[in-house]
């Protein structure tokens, strides 16, 4: 990142300015650009590597300017009226991760149908060990371990509900803004983050070793 | 496990699984600077360099009156018609240029008719070898008859074919590009009468515009496969004529051409041709990373011309590869058109890589010195 970049002030800190700035930058300034790239590129870089996987990884630095470079085209188009700032400029790199995926043979189709008509069936039986938050405070190591191994629970899960799952879960994005942005019915938004969860924590279950890991004496 | 409750309708967050995932290892990944300044110097480029809007004619001022033949000799002059006028001389010349050439040949409108597979016949496959005293013409000449005395290149003799009535279509755009670069012709012939100084400029400006009227063999990836056989063989022997490159500049620059049948229409010719065209139609920008600079940069005059040498130094030799790499580390060039990534140049130790992102790739086998000219930017 460029280490001249200027923070944006205080005020600006709000969600809503966002649109603020892209108007700003529409209008000329690009300053208003700089803060907003400042403000969402360690995130949106974070939700494409992880869209990814490691498989693609190698094109997540193309996927990532392609979708900035898309904001800078569109930025006269962007009103904030459908969405979000955040959450539009994550549907670009979502959409854009698929294309990618698509070319490259590694997508996991996931219509409708496949997604909720197929009963899901666990490896494992979901973990139940998680250390109480008020332990796991301390237990960076433990913490630091289930991230990883949460990282290739990721890996086995199908774009669509990745994408469910992270922009839920990492990015705060509620459902009905998911199903808008994605242009999906909200109980199909709904169904893929349940079936992500629902993986997510039988895989931990799986892999993770409650005995060695907890906190608790 | 226990997570919280959903609240109404939308499953509730599991707050293990957010911890889980502000704890992953990748969570303080950034994206790499390069990655960064490029982007934000594209956003400085929209502001700073907006494609020029036509400005609004000035008023002018009225005009005193004038007796009629001054009127007529103004109106004349103006420039309106003064480039009406200027364009059609210039129309006439190339058009008596091209026909002094080709009247000699053996048919010349039949030969425009002819079948693709004439075309990719009539094609010498390589350049001969290297003829160091004698200036022999191809031996491409040799099979068609003529009457001239000069020994011409063979893409004098054998113009390219026409594109295929079913792929015209197709071309639309591109031929609209390629007939506002064939306006540009004057131009681009003194640009290139300074890398070739040994052919006459009106010979240049009259091969040049028919290379550029020529339809780009990877402007029409989706045309029949004959089609762009055809194409590739058309681009082959565009070569000669781009250049105004006498036979034996040919020779000399066929001396490491690859066996015959291997080779691959020049991807740098194709993008010179497009971005030549695009450039001065103002219907596309497009930008360049060369080598070691920091960020993007427009793809101007000089960029065009470093472009030219690399068309002339690896004419005749580029192959279809699988490899995008030989492992080594190796001076890049990136180009966008229109902020997108359009291709990718590897100058490695023994030749170029040209890599598109439909996932083409091809490659010339070059000399180290040529590769060593073209690593000076």
């Amino acid at each position: 990142m460029n280490d001249a970049l200027r923070l944006p002030p205080a005020a600006a800190q709000a969600d809503d300015d966002d649109v603020a700035l892209m108007a700003a930058f529409a209008a000329g300034d690009v300053q208003a650009f700089e803060w907003l790239y400042q403000r969402h590129h360690a995130a949106l870089y974070r939700f494409v590597r992880r869209l990814l996987g490691r498989t693609a990884a190698a094109q997540a630095d193309e996927v990532f300017q392609d979708t900035w470079l898309r904001v800078l085209q569109s930025k006269e188009r962007y009103d904030g009226r459908g969405a979000q700032f955040r959450t539009w400029l994550f549907t670009l790199a979502h959409n854009r991760a698929i294309d990618v995926l698509r070319r490259s043979g590694r997508e996991q189709p996931l219509g409708d149908e496949a997604t909720e008509g197929d009963p899901f069936e666990p490896d494992g039986a979901p973990w139940d060990h998680w250390p109480r938050p008020d332990e796991a405070i301390d237990n960076q190591v433990f913490w630091r371990r289930a991230g990883a191994r949460l990282l290739e629970c990721l890996e086995q899960l199908p774009s669509a509900q990745k994408t469910a799952f992270l922009l839920h879960h990492e990015d705060g994005v509620a459902l009905d803004e998911i199903s808008r942005a994605l242009g999906i019915h909200f109980e199909t938004a709904k169904s893929r983050l349940r079936y992500a969860m629902s993986k997510l924590r039988t895989c931990m279950g799986a892999y993770l070793d409650a005995t060695s890991l907890r906190v608790r004496p | 496990m226990s997570a919280p409750s959903p609240p109404g309708n939308e499953p509730g967050h599991d707050e293990f699984l957010r911890a889980a995932l502000r704890h992953a290892p990748d969570h303080a990944l950034t994206p790499p600077s390069g990655v960064s300044q490029a982007i934000l110097a594209a956003a400085r480029r929209v502001h700073q360099s907006p494609r020029p809007a036509p400005e609004p004619a000035p008023a002018r001022p009225p005009v005193p009156r004038q007796v009629p033949w001054q009127e007529r000799l103004q109106w004349l002059l103006s420039p309106r018609w003064a480039g009406t006028l200027a364009a059609g001389l210039v129309g006439a010349l190339v058009l008596g240029l091209w026909f002094e050439q080709d009247l000699p040949g053996p048919t010349r409108s039949s030969e425009r008719e002819t079948t693709i597979a004439q075309a990719e016949r009539s094609v010498p496959a390589a350049p001969p070898a290297p003829a160091p005293s004698t200036m022999s013409p191809p031996p491409a000449q040799d099979t068609a008859p003529r009457n001239t005395a000069t020994p011409e290149p063979a893409r004098q003799s054998e113009p390219a074919p026409k594109p295929r009535a079913d792929a015209a279509p197709k071309q639309t755009g591109k031929a609209q590009d390629s007939a506002t670069a064939a306006a540009d012709a004057p131009e681009k012939a003194e640009a290139e009468s300074s890398l070739r100084r040994e052919v006459p400029a009106a010979r240049a400006a009259a091969n040049e515009a028919r290379v550029l009227a020529t339809p780009a063999p990877a402007a029409a990836p989706e045309a029949p496969t004959a089609s762009r056989r055809a194409a590739d063989a058309g681009a082959r022997a565009d070569s000669p004529a781009l250049f105004g490159t006498t036979p034996g500049a040919t020779a000399k620059l066929g001396a490491a051409a690859p066996p015959a049948g291997a080779s691959a229409a020049s991807p740098a010719l194709t993008l010179w041709r497009r971005s030549s065209a695009e450039s001065s139609a103002r219907s596309a920008i497009w930008t360049w990373q060369p080598g070691d600079a920091p960020s993007p940069r427009s793809f101007d005059a000089d960029a065009q011309a470093w472009l030219l040498r690399l068309v002339q130094s690896a004419r005749g030799r580029w192959v279809d590869v699988a490899e995008s790499s030989n492992g080594e580390t190796a001076t890049e060039v990136r180009w966008w058109r229109d902020d997108q990534p359009h291709a990718r140049l590897r100058i490695e130790a023994d030749g170029l890589r040209w890599i598109e992102p439909s996932g083409r790739i091809r490659y010339a086998p070059m000399e180290p010195e040529a590769l060593a000219r073209l690593r000076g930017f």
